[in-house]
């Protein structure tokens, strides 16, 4: 399920407002979404969790100063499940975010709460909710693409 | 707004968010108004989520940074937890951390036995 060279017109477009406010409703209609093109309630659950970590990404992280930051979500649905492509104009996130989310921040060395992840958890786990994802930065755009298989490839 | 309840057993604080979804947005306030309650009462909390939906990093930052703010005087015991929110604990492996317990009852007995 690779990115083709040219997409189709995508089921969704949106355009998001850089607040907070946004999650709940854009993580309500990608569940809504997800359970009607036929994924579980589990998998639109995960799916709705990880466009909300990465909204809430960008609207903490990316923004900085900046209120004309520019959203917008693009859902494309397949017979094997949905695609998202979350783009944005705000800061994009630093390479060395992206090569440590490897799922560590969970793992901890004991049981102790005092050693426990406050934040930070938010990359690692839209890597670990989704099948696919890539992340993108050109001319000023940020472009995170997210697949989300009905049937996951791999046991979890 | 309220956004929690508040009740007591004892000397046991149960603490219910009144929201379903505990995300970036509410957070901070979420963290906030459950500090001050643990700040006026014994360390002994149970958090009930039985009208949780949905929790996102933001909401389990608050609950670990609450949990820590006890210092080992207290301790949290969570219970009634949905599936996507029990999913959200066992990914972030935040369920070998806190006491999880199926109901209130059991939540309580923890702090009463």
């Amino acid at each position: 399920m690779s990115k083709p060279k040219t997409l189709p017109p995508p089921l969704l477009k949106i355009s998001i407002s850089p607040s907070l406010e946004c999650l709940g409703p854009v993580g309500k209609m990608t569940y809504a979404i997800a359970t009607h093109h036929g994924l579980s309630e589990s998998s639109a659950s995960e799916l709705e969790l990880a466009i909300v970590e990465a909204l809430t990404n960008i609207v903490k992280h990316g923004q900085g100063a900046r209120f004309d930051v520019e959203i917008t979500l693009k859902i494309w649905l397949s017979q094997e499940g949905l695609t998202l492509y979350l783009s944005d104009s705000g800061s994009k996130i630093p390479e060395q975010a992206l090569s440590a989310a490897d799922g560590s921040v969970f793992y901890l060395a004991d049981e102790n709460v005092m050693n426990a992840p406050e934040g930070g958890m938010g990359l690692s786990l839209i890597k670990a909710l989704v099948d696919e994802w890539s992340y993108t930065s050109h001319d000023g755009v940020n472009t995170l693409r997210l697949i989300k298989l009905r049937e996951p490839r791999h046991a979890p | 707004m309220e956004i929690i309840d508040i009740r007591h057993d004892g000397n046991v604080t149960i603490i219910e968010p009144l929201k379903a979804r505990i995300d970036a947005s509410l957070a901070v306030k979420f963290k906030n108004d459950v500090s001050q309650i643990i700040s006026e009462n014994d360390g002994r909390i149970v958090l009930n989520l039985s009208n949780v939906d949905f929790i996102d990093s933001s909401g389990l930052g608050a609950i670990v940074s609450l949990m820590k703010s006890l210092g080992g005087s207290g301790n949290i015991s969570i219970c009634n937890m949905k599936d996507p929110v029990m999913g959200v604990f066992k990914l972030t492996r935040m369920d070998k951390i806190f006491s999880i317990y199926p109901n209130e009852e059991a939540a309580l007995s923890h702090f009463h036995n």
